[in-house]
């Protein structure tokens, strides 16, 4: 097992590097002088656009270039932020986690709801609660999310005022931070009024968000559990005259590994569906926080905030390929390979 | 997953691919199908709810004919998907077969690329390429293709490598068959079926994402009609004017939605086993 998981960290590592590399490359893909694309300096003298280029180190090699960036980004430093003048990584910091409060939230909602309507399905398999479950879960993932959060502010925001129509908190709650998510500070400082405007705030993202993962978990674990239960052991545990109940839990755990697996895919869908999301939601994500800085062409934080983001998610597939392995007895003890 | 899958009944199928190919003629046929110039403003009749006689899905803020920008809006998606899936499949084929087919350090450095590639959540590769290529219809396509084309080097090079020790690739090698032809005359012939299901499946997401990329902007430039700028658009009225956000949306949803069923239902006709996993990456 020892073997797997660190194969597993060294192949994370090599990819964290790749990702590092394209992120760098790519701001370079943008036509016109480093200095001006990085800087934003209006107006400079060609003297002062040299010094500007060489304080920089724009004028080295590329390589070395790629050297002091990934030496400066592994520090946290990610440049300035030309439009905000300040560390693109304070700009990043709160973002990531209200990125995270959502990701968490949808998360959370998806298995909620999930596990027992893929449970009903596989329990009813081939009955009409099982083809409502399949149709429900195409639906799911055919609903672009974005749209789906516009309908939800429509109805439930606009024409019926139940929910906030974007935002993260309101600003009369007067909410003390100290860890950057809104719902556990506000339970922390003992704050009701707080949890209740961040909860209420988080409604309608979390549920479009959480609709096409839902969607995927459901079928996922439908299918094992019906494969599962055609298994002998299952037959054999039945003979014995386990009680339902019991029979089901011994499903669920075989059924979690390719769950999970999927789950962990599927994050990678849910942050980037949130990217969209919380430009409807206005919600002061990473997201959000991207394409505004492609919007104001601030390309030191689309560089941050991209690679945040896709080394969040490398680092999410390494979580869950980990527990995967932690729930499949039989890749912990090596009998077999992926 | 090897769990029987639930198929829609025929006639949903049928359905689907119907309206599949209404999009198709739609998108082909947008310029004369349009009952009104979709970008003819009329200041008189701004707003105008669904169902106003002349203007069956209403009017938008600039008095502009929706059935009319709808109807024009089917082109961008429909041109998008075909090159943006046709070049993704051709590369990645491309890259699989001779990945697999070599093998060795070469297939192995290859394989890592693509997982590494593969690591980046793939709308935000596609809004990282068009933020730094900019907007336009060449640029949306190549986002798409450069976020898409790994997909399917993963699926097609697993399968070559099984296929290349099968018999009738090992006979045509004693046979004296150049590796070329193998690859092209033997073995692409077998691994077709798989790209099409995964291939189809990706229609539905490459529309979706297209949608996404001009709801935020990045799409297409702003004078060709697409549903996602119109649902941009549509955002600032919700309070007044409900069908400018809903409709466009819809269509998007209703287009990806035949897709999926259709793709499903191939996938389930063709091979139940094979496909199933490579469509959920």
């Amino acid at each position: 097992m020892l073997q797997t998981l660190l194969d597993r960290l060294l192949q994370t590592v090599v990819v964290l590097l790749f990702v590092s590399v394209i992120v760098f490359l790519l701001v370079r893909l943008i036509p016109g002088d480093p200095v001006d694309i990085f800087l934003g300096e209006a107006t400079v003298s060609d003297e002062q656009r040299a010094m500007l280029r060489s304080e920089h180190g724009l004028d080295r090699p590329i390589i070395v270039q790629y050297g002091a960036f990934l030496a400066k980004a592994v520090q946290g430093d990610l440049g300035r932020s030309i439009t905000q003048r300040v560390p693109v990584a304070e700009l990043l910091g709160p973002a990531f986690l209200a990125t995270i409060e959502l990701v968490i939230a949808g998360t959370l909602l998806s298995v909620v709801v999930g596990v027992p309507i893929a449970l009903l399905a596989a329990m009813r398999h081939g009955r009409t609660a099982d083809q409502v479950t399949s149709a429900l879960a195409l639906f799911g993932y055919s609903m672009p999310t974005f749209w789906l959060g516009i309908m939800m502010i429509l109805v439930l925001s606009v024409h019926l005022g139940w929910f906030p129509t974007g935002g993260r908190i309101a600003m009369s709650a007067g909410l003390e931070r100290h860890t950057g998510l809104f719902v556990v500070d506000a339970i922390i400082t003992g704050n009701m009024r707080a949890l209740g405007s961040a909860l209420q705030h988080l409604v309608l993202p979390s549920i479009a968000l959480a609709a096409v993962s839902t969607a995927s978990l459901m079928q996922v674990l439908r299918g094992s559990l019906i494969s599962i239960s055609q298994e002998e052991f299952v037959s054999a545990l039945r003979a014995r005259g386990l009680g339902r109940p019991t029979l089901w839990r011994h499903m669920l755990r075989n059924a979690a590994p390719p769950t999970v697996i999927i789950m962990g895919v599927r994050f990678g869908s849910l942050i980037g569906g949130g990217i969209v999301l919380e430009t409807v939601f206005s919600w002061p994500g990473l997201g959000l926080l991207i394409i505004d800085a492609i919007r104001a062409r601030d390309y030191p934080v689309v560089q941050g905030g991209v690679l945040v983001m896709a080394a969040s998610f490398v680092i999410v597939s390494l979580v869950v390929d980990v527990i995967h392995i932690l729930l499949d007895p039989r890749i912990r003890q090596g009998e077999a390979g992926r | 997953m090897t769990a029987r899958r639930f198929s829609l009944p025929p006639l949903y199928v049928t359905l689907a691919l119907g309206f599949c190919l209404a999009f198709l003629v739609v998108g082909i046929l947008a310029p004369w199908l349009a009952p009104l110039d979709p970008n003819a403003q009329s200041l008189l009749n701004r707003l105008r709810p669904p169902l106003t006689e002349g203007h069956l899905l209403g009017t938008d803020v600039l008095g502009r004919d929706v059935l009319s920008r709808l109807i024009a809006g089917t082109r961008v998606p429909m041109v998008v998907a075909t090159a943006a899936v046709s070049l993704s499949v051709l590369i990645g084929v491309a890259v699989g077969l001779f990945s697999g087919y070599v093998g060795g350090l070469v297939d192995t450095v290859i394989m890592r690329l693509t997982d590494a590639w593969l690591a980046f959540p793939f709308i935000l590769l596609a809004i990282a390429f068009v933020a730094v290529l900019g907007p336009g219809l060449t640029n949306v396509i190549i986002a798409l293709v450069v976020s898409q084309w790994a997909v399917y080097v993963r699926l097609v090079r697993g399968q070559v490598l099984s296929l290349k020790e099968r018999e009738f690739v090992l006979s045509a090698r004693m046979i004296g068959v150049s590796h070329l032809r193998i690859a092209v005359q033997h073995i692409l012939p077998a691994i077709m079926p798989s790209v099409t299901i995964v291939a189809t499946l990706e229609i539905g997401i490459v529309i979706a994402t297209e949608a996404s990329l001009s709801f935020l902007g990045l799409g297409v430039s702003a004078s060709q009609p697409t549903w996602g700028a119109m649902l941009a658009e549509g955002r600032a009225y919700l309070a007044s004017a409900w069908w400018l956000a809903t409709i466009p949306g819809a269509a998007v949803f209703l287009v990806v939605l035949a897709v999926n069923v259709v793709g499903n239902h191939i996938r389930d006709m063709v091979d139940p086993r094979s496909a199933g996993a490579a469509t959920k990456a």
